[in-house]
């Protein structure tokens, strides 16, 4: 199994980090609340964040209350303002946008409510008014499919990504993450195209489809996530083409599957219940008024064929 | 004929803003008249035609039969949604709920299957969902006599919401393998049982649309439709069965996507409503109503496929592909609004 070096473990981040002088708990009649604003609720992922944020919440007597803006980075900081309004002991934001939240931050921040930012983390200049950051950063995870990759194909061949809406944050943090795992090995691996299947699996399934027209080597598809790398599977089967690598990013239990089968050769299991379980556990420490460390990385664990067997259950 | 312009508007009214055209209106009088009347009867058969050249003379792997084929396939799905909105824009109505009914239609079949009913019993459950949300919609616009854009995007929030409750937003797999023939499948081997039934399908409703007497409703309707009230249509009923059909058909669409791809999806079919009406009015249905037919749409979404698809062979950038569809889009409305309002 390939830890990627650059998560940081938590006892690394514990050690380093410090809160902000975000300490109290601030909910007005002292019980233990979360108001939490997604990007997107319709995912597999987030439906994994929330399961395991219920149940961890069951364990600390959580109430906790989701808002779902569907990646209107608008919507989301009216949302978070909506949550202000309900005054609870915490509030967790997935940034749709890093920038555009940055002000509602800082509203919550001054009416004394401490944030939590979940899987996509605000900018520096937002940092000044969050507690942490827990989740899996999307750079990791391109950066392990990337290191996947270069040791799946010894560094050669021909590579196409099918990427999420074009300008989302993900969409570009997965794609520098691969291209630097790449350049850092020292790898020969050509970027031939990155063409936007908006993380649909049918849409994937078409795009693919064009670009086996287009190129007659494609040696690797990187999907950006597992239901556009399988989409882009449906292509490559229906075409009749042998020899491609597929690889994704989620760990889905069907791409997890697809490994064991022999259709994929990795995805980049993100530990999704885990991050939903140590937000609670974290929101919980802000509410006790501790100390928190500055982020809290939730590992991302490459899934590949030689270790699928052993990671099977926690596929997703 | 006289081929100079007229700037009185035609009836004799002062300049002004009652009078204001639009760029090149007053075009397509006399001699030029016809040139432009072709034009205008058969754009986007041209524009496919362009197209078409285009792509083969850019690119060595566009005029493949594979190629063709795969535009074909890719497409299909998009194809039967615009064909239940063609029959809805010819009697001047809308249906925006159709990307949310693909996505639940695709989610009762499969959870029919999951609760242990049949194929062909999932299937008939999946497009009842489809037929009953048109159906909604139809009652809703008929009996409120509100806005059908307004009234099909609120169904299409609902219809999202319950495929959200239904799935937990988790994904689900289809559990009877002979169900994935209908997106995969193919006939001979070589063409998709979903072409098959778009084209199809445009061909009934082409008969029904010219050769029946619900279809020629369909067109007063559309035209006038004090009109055909006074000369005794069953104007509601009418619509009703409109609203329904369109929902019929974009549950059939959604039941080809989740076959196609294996699984469901709530949003499966985000963006389909503007792609459907964009992809009719491309060919030749009037945002107006009162014009339209199944084979032209099927000429449109054509287009739309094959431009998808030289965006990617020809390795356009990816700010360049969103200007080139939205430059399409504007094309296709100003089109609608001068070559057929004169």
């Amino acid at each position: 199994m390939n830890w990627n070096p650059r998560l940081g473990l938590l006892g690394a981040a514990a050690a380093v980090g410090m809160a902000s002088g975000m300490g109290g708990a601030s909910a007005q009649d002292g019980s233990f609340s979360i108001c939490v604003v997604h990007n997107n609720a319709d995912h597999p992922s987030i439906t994994a964040i929330v399961n395991g944020m219920n149940d961890e919440g069951k364990i600390y007597g959580a109430d906790i209350t989701y808002f779902d803006p569907a990646f209107d980075p608008q919507k989301q900081a009216s949302m978070v303002e909506d949550c202000i309004a309900r005054a609870p002991s915490v509030i967790v934001v997935n940034a749709v946008d890093p920038a555009a939240v940055v002000q509602v931050l800082k509203k919550a921040s001054d009416a004394g409510i401490p944030t939590v930012m979940q899987n996509a983390d605000t900018n520096d200049e937002g940092h000044q008014y969050t507690s942490t950051f827990v989740g899996s950063q999307s750079y990791d995870q391109g950066y392990a499919v990337g290191e996947m990759i270069v040791k799946a194909t010894d560094g050669k061949g021909n590579l196409v990504m099918v990427t999420g809406k074009p300008g989302q944050f993900d969409v570009v943090q997965r794609a520098e993450g691969a291209k630097q795992a790449f350049a850092d090995a020292g790898a020969s691996i050509e970027v031939l195209a990155e063409e936007p299947a908006d993380w649909s699996k049918d849409k994937a399934l078409t795009v693919m489809q064009d670009l086996l027209t287009r190129y007659p080597q494609i040696d690797i598809v990187f999907g950006q996530d597992d239901p556009m790398a399988l989409g882009a599977l449906q292509a490559i089967k229906a075409n009749g083409i042998e020899g491609i690598k597929v690889f994704g990013v989620n760990g889905n239990k069907d791409a997890c599957d697809a490994i064991k089968a022999g259709d994929m050769y990795g995805t980049a299991m993100q530990l999704s219940y885990m991050v939903g379980v140590y937000t609670v556990r974290v929101a919980y420490d802000l509410y006790q008024g501790r100390q928190v460390p500055k982020q809290m990385l939730a590992p991302t664990a490459p899934v590949t064929p030689e270790n699928v067997d052993v990671l099977y259950d926690q596929c997703w | 004929m006289s081929i100079v312009p007229e700037t009185n508007g035609g009836n004799g009214q002062k300049a002004g803003l009652a009078s204001f055209k639009p760029p090149f209106a007053s075009l397509g009088k006399g001699r030029s008249g016809t040139v432009l009347r072709l034009l205008r009867n058969h754009t986007a058969l041209i524009l496919l035609v362009v197209l078409i050249i285009a792509g083969g003379l850019l690119s060595d792997v566009f005029l493949t039969s594979r190629n063709l084929l795969n535009i074909m396939w890719a497409v299909s799905i998009l194809g039967i949604i615009a064909l239940g909105q063609t029959v809805l824009l010819i009697t001047c109505n809308f249906d925006m709920s159709v990307a949310f009914v693909v996505g639940l239609a695709g989610i009762v079949t499969v959870l029919a299957q999951i609760a242990g009913f049949d194929l062909v019993t999932s299937m008939a459950l999946g497009l009842g969902a489809g037929l009953a949300v048109g159906t909604i919609n139809g009652l809703l616009v008929v009996y409120t006599g509100a806005n059908p854009f307004l009234i099909t995007l609120g169904t299409a929030l609902l219809a999202y919401s319950i495929s959200l409750m239904l799935t937990r937003s988790q994904t689900l797999y289809a559990t009877i393998p002979e169900f994935n023939e209908l997106g995969r499948g193919r006939l001979f081997g070589v063409v998709h049982y979903s072409v098959i039934l778009v084209i199809v399908l445009a061909i009934v409703l082409e008969f029904v649309l010219r050769r029946t007497a619900f279809g020629r409703s369909l067109y007063v309707i559309g035209l006038n439709e004090t009109a055909g009230r006074m000369s005794g249509l069953a104007i509601r009923r009418v619509k009703l069965i409109a609203f329904a059909l369109c929902g019929g058909t974009a549950a059939l669409a959604g039941l080809i996507m989740t076959s196609r791809t294996g699984s469901t999806v709530a949003s499966a079919g985000a963006g389909m409503e503007f792609d459907s009406i964009i992809a009719a009015v491309l060919g030749g249905t009037s945002l107006f109503g009162g014009h339209g037919g199944a084979l032209r749409t099927l000429v449109g979404v054509l287009v739309l496929g094959v431009l998808n698809n030289l965006l990617i062979l020809l390795s356009v950038p990816i700010e360049g592909q969103q200007i080139a569809k939205g430059l399409v889009f504007l094309a296709v409305v100003w089109a609608d609004s001068v070559l057929r309002h004169r």
